[in-house]
């Protein structure tokens, strides 16, 4: 799945957490490529590793990770080679990333319009009056109703869907050539998440951006994903275009996970691993 | 379980491996238990009568004989340093175990009940706490007039209040935890959650205020001996001794210096283990 | 199943009264506003709503850990608001028990589990310690557990066995209505898969009565046998779990059953799929929208919809509260994407 059109090719990736106990393999040798455009969905429960790639493409990984082994390509250059200026210069500007909970990305003493503002300022040098511009624009652009208020408001103000929306002006307002989404929709109602899945697909085709969309739940990678990544305690078990995995799962892990989710109209019974198993 | 066994479960345990390792806690462990050894086996070590005047040799320096000398009536310090810490070690541990209790009480039904009750009680701590406390345990042992049991009476009208504030605080905190719905849910009576489902998630703050406390109370009993209220002479209470030696402080320095330098040891001891237990347990509550 | 109710909720109401977040008044937090379901015995009702729909508020009074602000709670055919004497309140406490959401924090986590789990024989019965522990390894073993695990405390466990114990301790005193408050959703899908075959297993093999609360509509369509939609503190739509999902009547279900993802990517992105997405946000419960409280996200709202409260009316074996569901049924017809998988 090698093309010319790759922004992000990862290559045995192998990282590790030193804790009290010795050392623990959060990922191992994982790669995988992402072409322009696209979106891959990193699939996995607890344990499986998967927000560490989506750390490390940052280089914000927690002080006592290790880089084992492996690099990240991107622009041509190993991401794991660059020191913290340039890659300073690369977040939020070619790679962004976004979490979970919104209220924890955004600052909760600064008003939402300095916090959007913030980022063309630094990155591109433009003066306080364009850079508000520029940040009410793509504010109302991810369809936040009555963005003057929301530019003069703080965090706490702001419902959880808002505040993603906020998280995701951030982190778009200069069209990234990625976007490390890491659960973004896990702490939304459902309604409210899928709007927000369906701002981040838009979006995404607007500005050719690629996404690597971190979720524990399948179904949203049948959603949106063109390709999956299906990671269990570290290793990637299944790895391919989004429809055949669906259609033939080839790791019995996957096809467990499959199984397991609960569809709307499904009258069989739920095979949990066990069933599975001793099946 | 025989002594020997329970000794030796104590000194496996991992809190205590920990509080060891701790700097301070090795520290704070050896000062709190040589001081308790010492007022456990006063009888036994100490070199002298405490009260026995030794007419011939008054305000002698310190010698081989004395090794810290001896005082106005001759009587020598040492022996009355070693009995006095009977005095303050039992001030102090029976005053905190006597506030402890009333503040774990008050506490937990304050915490726990809410509403009115716990206006009321807190209404009443706030009285107690609005003065300064040796003031307070001041004016309690003046009216409750000199001895040992008065100053100990004192001490816990002073002191309990912190502990009912401190119990009531983590009640507050727990008393909403799914844990304690589950109990209700089971059909567990209110005694029955304050006492055996919230009490043991109070017993290591109130662990390490106690301790802390210990240090303090030490220090109020001595000072209260020292300004002449509580404890009377000839009982060789340390604050009363530091007191009776102001005279001599020039030129017979040991007479006051001494049992001054064990109320130091003493408070810090403690103080230093309370910090320590803090820590352990603390990393502990966190989880 | 017999059609007596086990659990009746009449006109329920639970307002917290607290300080409007803008103006600073004295305001009514509404988490549950005039409620009436009633539960049959054998059943499980499953209740579904989002954040602010008043389901775990709703659910914990009828597990009696809350009381209501006003209404009727009738279990077995006795009212419990009543002050009777006669009311044996033990006996009731026991057969009422519920399990909640976090797994980490609804155990006790200073005891051992065979403490957490015998403490209900220890509180309602006079039995032995080593007739407690029979007891407790026979209920453990029902819950997939060994019986080793008794003297291990809660943190050696994971967040799937730990809800196991929860369930194991709500379960040994064999009541006969359990309330689950989001049992599954702090776990992984594949732990997931099995609590909700065990809960399955477990209602085969006994009478019991659930009432399953979830913000997960396809997990609440595996494990229901009727559905009650809540929004905003009001049931706005309950039916049997067929007809809720086949043939949704009010809007707010329509839309909210468009918004599931679909785990399958051709079924998701088929062309004629229906997305229709609802604007904005559940409002604050606080000093809610007068008139029907959907009104400021339903795209078919009326001037009447923002003046008057629908009524949760009765058709058909099941209750609807909007006042033109009959004219969206017949002018927007929308079909849903699942029939078999």
């Amino acid at each position: 799945m090698t093309c010319l059109e790759d922004i992000l090719k990862v290559n045995n990736l192998t990282i590790s957490y030193r804790t009290l106990r010795g050392k623990v393999k959060a990922v191992e040798n994982v790669s995988f490529n992402l072409g322009k455009g696209k979106i891959l969905a990193v699939v996995g429960e607890t344990g499986s590793g998967k927000t560490t790639i989506g750390l490390a493409i940052l280089r914000i990984l927690p002080p006592n990770a290790v880089i084992e082994k492996g690099e990240i390509w991107f622009n041509g250059k190993n991401i794991l080679d660059l020191d913290e200026d340039a890659m300073r210069r690369i977040r939020g500007k070619e790679i962004s990333i976004i979490f979970q909970e919104p209220k924890i990305t955004l600052n909760p003493v600064l008003k939402i319009g300095e916090q959007i503002a913030e980022v063309p300022i630094e990155h591109l040098g433009l003066d306080k009056k364009e850079a508000y511009k520029l940040a009410r624009k793509m504010l109302e652009r991810t369809g936040v109703p009555d963005p003057d208020r929301v530019m003069n408001s703080y965090p706490h103000e702001l419902s959880g869907g808002m505040a993603q929306r906020v998280v995701i002006s951030i982190a778009m307002i200069l069209r990234p050539k990625l976007l490390v989404a890491d659960e973004p929709t896990s702490a939304l109602d459902v309604s409210v998440q899928a709007q927000v899945l369906d701002l981040i697909q838009e979006l995404v085709r607007e500005t050719g951006t690629s996404v690597i969309f971190i979720t524990h739940d399948l179904s949203l990678a049948a959603e949106i994903a063109d390709e999956i990544l299906v990671m269990y305690y570290g290793k990637v078990v299944e790895y391919g275009d989004v429809f055949e995995i669906f259609k033939t799962p080839k790791h019995p892990y996957t096809r467990a996970l499959l199984n397991a989710i609960p569809r709307i109209g499904f009258r069989g019974r739920l095979k949990s691993l066990e069933e599975m198993i001793n099946a | 379980m025989k002594t020997n066994e329970r000794i030796s479960m104590l000194i496996k345990n991992e809190k205590l491996i920990e509080l060891w390792r701790h700097p301070n806690g090795k520290i704070g462990i050896i000062i709190s238990v040589v001081l308790v050894l010492m007022a456990v086996f006063a009888p036994l070590i100490s070199p002298y009568d405490p009260n026995y005047p030794d007419t011939a040799n008054r305000l002698a320096p310190p010698s081989t004989k004395h090794l810290f000398g001896t005082d106005q009536l001759g009587r020598d310090i040492l022996s009355r340093i070693i009995w006095g810490s009977r005095i303050s070690l039992s001030i102090a541990f029976l005053a905190v175990f006597v506030t402890s209790v009333i503040g774990l009480v008050v506490g937990l039904v304050s915490g726990y009940y809410g509403g009115k009750i716990d206006i009321l009680l807190m209404r009443i701590t706030d009285i107690f706490m609005a003065f300064p406390r040796l003031v307070l345990a001041l004016a309690f042992a003046s009216a409750l007039g000199p001895g040992i049991y008065n100053v100990i009476i004192a001490i816990s009208i002073v002191y309990w209040s912190f502990y009912a504030r401190l119990i009531r605080g983590v009640v507050l905190q727990i008393r909403n935890e799914l844990y304690i719905q589950a109990a209700k849910a089971i059909g567990a009576s209110d005694l029955r959650i304050m006492f055996l489902h919230i009490l043991p998630m109070v017993t290591a703050p109130l662990l390490v205020q106690a301790t802390l406390d210990i240090g303090g109370t030490i220090l109020l009993a001595s000072g209260l001996g020292f300004l002449g209220i509580g404890v009377q002479p000839p009982t060789p209470e340390w604050g009363v001794m530091v007191s009776e030696g102001r005279r001599f402080i020039t030129h017979e320095w040991w007479v006051s210096t001494f049992p001054g330098l064990f109320i130091l040891i003493a408070t810090l001891g403690f103080n230093l283990l309370g910090d320590a237990l803090r820590d352990v347990l603390d990393v502990k509550l966190k989880r | 199943m017999s059609s007596k109710p086990l659990v009746e909720a009449i006109s329920i109401k639970k307002y917290y009264e607290v300080e409007h977040p803008r103006t600073g008044k004295n305001a009514f937090l509404k988490a549950v506003d005039n409620v009436s379901i009633s539960i049959k015995q054998t059943e499980t009702y499953g209740l579904v709503g989002e954040s602010g729909s008043g389901k775990t508020t709703l659910g914990r009074i009828l597990a009696l850990l809350e009381k209501p602000t006003s209404g009727k709670l009738i279990y077995d055919g006795f009212d419990l608001s009543s002050t009777n004497k006669s009311l044996d309140y033990r006996k009731i406490r026991r057969e009422i028990q519920i399990v909640f959401q976090d797994p980490y924090s609804s155990l006790h986590p200073r005891k051992k589990i065979v403490d957490i789990v015998g403490e209900p024989l220890l509180i309602h019965e006079k039995l032995s310690r080593e007739q407690i522990e029979n007891e407790v390894a026979k209920i453990l073993e029902i819950v997939g557990l060994k019986q080793e695990h008794m003297y291990r405390y809660p943190h050696e466990f994971s967040g799937g066995q730990r809800q196991r114990i929860a369930l194991a301790r709500a379960l040994i005193l064999k009541p006969r209505f359990l309330v689950l408050d989001e049992p599954t959703s702090a776990l992984d899908v594949s732990v997931q898969a099995r609590i909700l075959n065990l809960l399955k297993d477990i209602k085969d093999r006994t009478n019991i009565t659930y009432l399953f609360i979830s913000h997960n509509i396809a997990v609440i369509d595996y494990m229901s046998d009727r559905i009650g939609v809540m929004y905003l503190g009001k049931i706005v739509e309950e039916a049997s779990r067929n007809d809720l999902i086949y043939r949704p009547l009010h809007p707010y279900t329509k839309y909210l059953l468009m918004s599931v993802p679909i785990p399958d990517p051709e079924k998701a992105r088929a062309p004629n799929r229906k997305k229709l997405r609802l604007k904005g946000e559940i409002p604050s419960p606080i000093d809610p929208p007068k008139g029907c409280r959907f009104v400021t996200r339903c795209p078919f709202a009326t001037d009447k919809c923002m003046r008057e409260e629908p009524v949760l009316e009765e058709t058909n074996g099941r209750r609807v509260a909007c006042h033109y569901w009959e004219k969206i049924e017949k002018e927007f017809p929308i079909e849903l994407s699942w029939s078999e998988f």
